[in-house]
C-alpha cells in the first residue's frame, strides 16, 4: 500500500497526540472519560489517514453525500460547536462559582474582623 | 429606625462620591454596610475610614453579587429589614425613614421612582418608560421607575425572591421575582441628584434588560 506524505503526517499526528492525551490521564490532568473521548478521536484521525477511503465510504455509500469533503466540513462544525457548547457551560459554572468564592470570602473576612474587635482587651494588674 | 433595620449600599469605583454618602447615611442610622465591589480606586480606603461595616469583593463581581453579599452580611448581624442606596449620591438618605414606614404599612417591597424633571436626560426617560411598560405587560407589576436601586425590602421577602443576577439586571430580576411572587409592593418619590450625565443605563443596557426580562419571565 502506497502512503502519501500527507497520510503519514496524519498518522504520526494521530499517533503522538493519542500519547499526550494517554499521559495527561496518567498524570491526572485529564478526567479519564474526557480522556478517552480524545483518544477515540485521534485514533478515528489516524485510521482515516491510513485508509482515507473510509471517509468515501461513510460520506457517499452511508450519507448519501456527493463528496466526502462536504462529509467532513460538516461534521468538523458539529463537533466544533458541541465543544464549544461544553465550554460554554464550563465557563458559566466557573462563574457562578467564583462569585460564591468571593462573596464567601468577603463576608467572612469582615466577620473575622467583627469577632476581634468584639473580644475584651485584658489589662494587667499592677 | 430599629436595631434590626440595616442600609445596604454596594460601591464600584466611587471615590468621588463614596465619603459623602455615608456621611449622609450615618446622620440617619449606624446600621450601614457599604460592599466595595472591587474597586480599582480608593473607594474601600475611604469607606473604612467612616463605616465600622465595610466589605470587599476581591475582583468586580457586579451590582446583584454586591447586593446578595451586603444582605447576606446583614442578616448575620440580626437585620430583618433592609435599605439599598447607591454610593454615587443620587439618593438622599434622609428618604430613609420613609422607605421604612411603607414596609411598616405592611409591603413586602417598596421600590423608589425618581420624579421626572428636565435633568433626567431624555433617553433615561425613554427607557424607563419601555421598560415600564414590558415589566407591565409581563409581571403585572406596575412602576414609574424599574431601575433605580433606591429600594427596601423584608427579610422574608429576600428569601422569596432572591435573585441570581450579578450585575445591573438585578434591578429587573428584582421586579420580576416580585411579580411572580406576588409580593405587596408600593413605590414612593425620591429625589435624584445627577453627578454624571454619562452614567447609568445605555440604550444597549435597556435592550438586555428586556430580553432578561424574557428571560425570567419563562425561568422558574
Amino acid at each position: 500500500m502506497n502512503i502519501l506524505g500527507i497520510q503519514l503526517i496524519g498518522i504520526i499526528f494521530g499517533i503522538i497526540f493519542t500519547f499526550f492525551t494517554y499521559i495527561n490521564i496518567k498524570k491526572d490532568k485529564l478526567k479519564v472519560i474526557d480522556g478517552t473521548m480524545w483518544i477515540i478521536v485521534w485514533l478515528l484521525l489516524t485510521l482515516v489517514s491510513i485508509n482515507p477511503m473510509i471517509i468515501n465510504f461513510i460520506a457517499v455509500d452511508i450519507f448519501k453525500m456527493s463528496r466526502a469533503l462536504d462529509f467532513i466540513i460538516i461534521s468538523s462544525f458539529m463537533l466544533m460547536f458541541a465543544v464549544l457548547y461544553y465550554m460554554y457551560l464550563v465557563v458559566k459554572n466557573t462563574e457562578k462559582r467564583v462569585e460564591t468564592l468571593v462573596r464567601n470570602i468577603a463576608i467572612e473576612q469582615n466577620s473575622k474582623k467583627q469577632v476581634t474587635n468584639k473580644k475584651p482587651k485584658t489589662t494587667k494588674r499592677k | 429606625m430599629k436595631n434590626t433595620d440595616w442600609v445596604i449600599m454596594p460601591g464600584y469605583n466611587e471615590e468621588n462620591h463614596i465619603a459623602n454618602a455615608i456621611s449622609d447615611v450615618l446622620k440617619i442610622t449606624n446600621n450601614l454596610i457599604v460592599v466595595d465591589d472591587g474597586s480599582i480606586d480608593v473607594t474601600e480606603e475611604i469607606a473604612k475610614k467612616k463605616c465600622n461595616h465595610v466589605l470587599r469583593h476581591k475582583i468586580n463581581l457586579g451590582k446583584g453579587a454586591a447586593l446578595k453579599t451586603g444582605v447576606e452580611y446583614a442578616i448575620k448581624q440580626g437585620a430583618k429589614r433592609f435599605v439599598f442606596i447607591d454610593s454615587d449620591g443620587q439618593h438622599e438618605a434622609k428618604e430613609i425613614p420613609e422607605f421604612l414606614k411603607k414596609l411598616d404599612s405592611g409591603n413586602d417591597i417598596v421600590f423608589g421612582y425618581r420624579k421626572l424633571n428636565k435633568k433626567m436626560p431624555f433617553t433615561f426617560r425613554l427607557g424607563n418608560f419601555v421598560l415600564s411598560l414590558v415589566i407591565f405587560i409581563l409581571f403585572h407589576i406596575k412602576l414609574q421607575d424599574t431601575q433605580s436601586g433606591y429600594r427596601a425590602m423584608t427579610k422574608e421577602a429576600f428569601e422569596r425572591i432572591k435573585w441570581k443576577s450579578s450585575d445591573y439586571s438585578v434591578e429587573s430580576e428584582m421586579i420580576a421575582n416580585a411579580g411572580k411572587k406576588k409580593l405587596k409592593y408600593e413605590e414612593i418619590p425620591i429625589n435624584t441628584i445627577y453627578h454624571d450625565v454619562n452614567k447609568g443605563t445605555t440604550v444597549f443596557n435597556g435592550l438586555k434588560i428586556m430580553l432578561d426580562m424574557l428571560k425570567h419571565k419563562f425561568k422558574h
